[in-house]
């Protein structure tokens, strides 16, 4: 059922030229320097401490380290990081 | 994102610690129920700060039941905070209340009284009289009349005043005064004659300089000369042929011409009565209201209420408003009096009416010929009755002094 949602989300994406994280409700992440990172539509926060934001994504989980972070904004599925960011990695489940 | 916390300052926020087993996992939670957290620092890893808004802080609560966490805060920001925390320092409320309480009662103090354009005396006879009034350095001005009608009273009792300007200017009351000046006559007429401004016939004479033209029973046009300003004998006619050899030197003396000169004029004066007439008048019967009066309209009435027993009445309303520094508050006193009106209605017979014609036409004529004329009698010369109305054409004869002067010419 899920393979073939996506299957589908593929198709609009690339025929009908719709955005990408709208269709296939994938997270959305800007970032701005190394110092902010704007995350949007992700499934929950699970870990966040000084270093290590840990965020639950539709698939896996998604994992930025650094230095000094702040949450400077969260709302349901949106996340503002303040801080010094060095990696972000994508973790399959 | 910043316009969330933007107006966050006004509404008020505080800063929590949350602690227990991974803290920042309550968050979610928090999130879920529309709970507004921003500002997520991790302390250690048994503790969190955030901010959350003062109106979130009972969600806040609700969520942490059973959840073990520990909530503690830490401080509070904005102003509902810094308002409650100024409620809690009452010497410090006390103060202000008490400056502002000052101020206020020293705007409507009455500061200074200024007199001017008066002699020393008078400005001293006003200023008892101010202070009789209550006018005088310290008074509350909330108590004292309006300026209109200080300057009424004023004006009555002091018989000296020509006329008194008040205002009120802040705390200050500034008057100026016009005395009454009593006229000097012009110090040295130039040579005049006395001549006539209306016809008549000589009555009494009386000339301090000047020689007399006329005698008593002499009949007077208007601009005949009454007393010459010409003394001396009168140059011989100038001969034609002399003319322009010798000029004769009019030898005789310019005079100012002073004098008297009483004469028999007469008058025709017509005068209507109306049979019927209603007329109101106050019969002196009067109540004041009193009222705080707050913006423009708005009265709450303090002392006189409901309707007066008067059938008709006439209002005359002034308000006072409170000052704060230079400013006019919206707030003042109000005082409303009410003169009783009376309506009369007067039926004259016709000998009434006739008789009240008559002093109505002799008033009239007094006014008009001046107080020094006397008007020795007078006689109805027709009278009849129409539309209700008594009309009267009377004849009058006065004593007057018919005396103008003219300047004389003197040539170039």
């Amino acid at each position: 059922m899920k393979k073939w949602q996506q299957r589908i989300g593929n198709w609009f994406t690339e025929h009908l030229d719709m955005p990408a994280d709208v269709v296939l409700e994938l997270p959305r992440i800007t970032t701005i320097g190394h110092f902010h990172a704007y995350i949007e539509n992700h499934r929950g926060l699970v870990l966040f401490s000084d270093n290590e934001l840990r965020l639950r994504l539709n698939t896996g989980f998604l994992r930025i380290t650094g230095e000094s972070f702040v949450l400077k904004v969260m709302l349901p599925e949106e996340i503002l990081l303040e801080g010094k960011m060095k990696e972000f990695k994508f973790i399959d489940s | 994102m910043k316009k969330h916390t933007q107006d966050i300052y006004f509404t008020g926020y505080v800063t929590v610690l949350i602690k227990g087993d991974r803290p920042e996992l309550f968050f979610n939670q928090l999130v879920q129920e529309k709970v507004l957290v921003w500002d997520i620092i991790k302390k250690d890893s048994q503790t969190c700060e955030a901010k959350i808004r003062k109106q979130d802080i009972s969600k806040l609560r609700m969520q942490r039941r059973g959840t073990g966490y520990k909530i503690r805060f830490r401080s509070k920001h904005g102003f509902p905070f810094l308002f409650t925390a100024l409620l809690h320092k009452k010497p410090l409320l006390l103060g202000i209340a008490i400056s502002i309480l000052s101020i206020f009662f020293l705007s409507n103090t009455v500061w200074k009284i200024e007199v001017r354009g008066v002699s020393p005396e008078l400005e001293h006879q006003i200023e008892t009289k101010l202070d009789d009034y209550g006018v005088r350095l310290g008074a509350f001005k909330l108590t004292l009349g309006a300026p209109v009608d200080i300057q009424q009273r004023l004006l009555q009792d002091i018989p000296d005043l020509l006329w008194i300007g008040v205002q009120e200017k802040g705390t200050t009351y500034a008057l100026e005064g016009v005395p009454k000046t009593i006229v000097k006559e012009e110090e040295q007429p130039g040579p005049r004659h006395l001549v006539a401004k209306k016809k008549g016939v000589i009555v009494d004479m009386f000339v301090s300089e000047g020689v007399a033209q006329v005698g008593v029973h002499d009949y007077v046009e208007p601009g005949d000369v009454l007393v010459s300003g010409l003394i001396g004998n009168e140059p011989p006619p100038v001969n034609k042929d002399q003319k322009d050899k010798t000029e004769q030197k009019d030898t005789r003396k310019h005079v100012a011409a002073t004098g008297n000169v009483i004469a028999r004029t007469w008058y025709n004066v017509s005068a209507a009565v109306p049979l019927e007439e209603t007329y109101t008048v106050l019969s002196g019967k009067q109540e004041n209201k009193y009222a705080i009066q707050f913006g423009d309209s708005f009265q709450l009435p303090v002392w006189g209420f409901g309707e007066t027993e008067f059938k008709d009445s006439q209002e005359q309303t002034s308000v006072r408003h409170l000052r704060f520094l230079r400013w006019e508050l919206p707030i003042g006193m109000g005082k409303t009096t009410e003169y009783e009106r009376v309506t009369k209605q007067v039926k004259r017979t016709k000998e009434e009416a006739i008789a009240q014609a008559e002093k109505l036409a002799k008033q009239d004529l007094q006014l008009q010929v001046g107080a020094d004329a006397d008007i020795i009698s007078q006689k109805i010369l027709h009278e009849t009755v129409e539309n209700g109305k008594v009309k009267l054409i009377l004849y009058f004869q006065v004593n007057e002094d018919i005396a103008t002067s003219q300047p004389i010419s003197q040539g170039d």
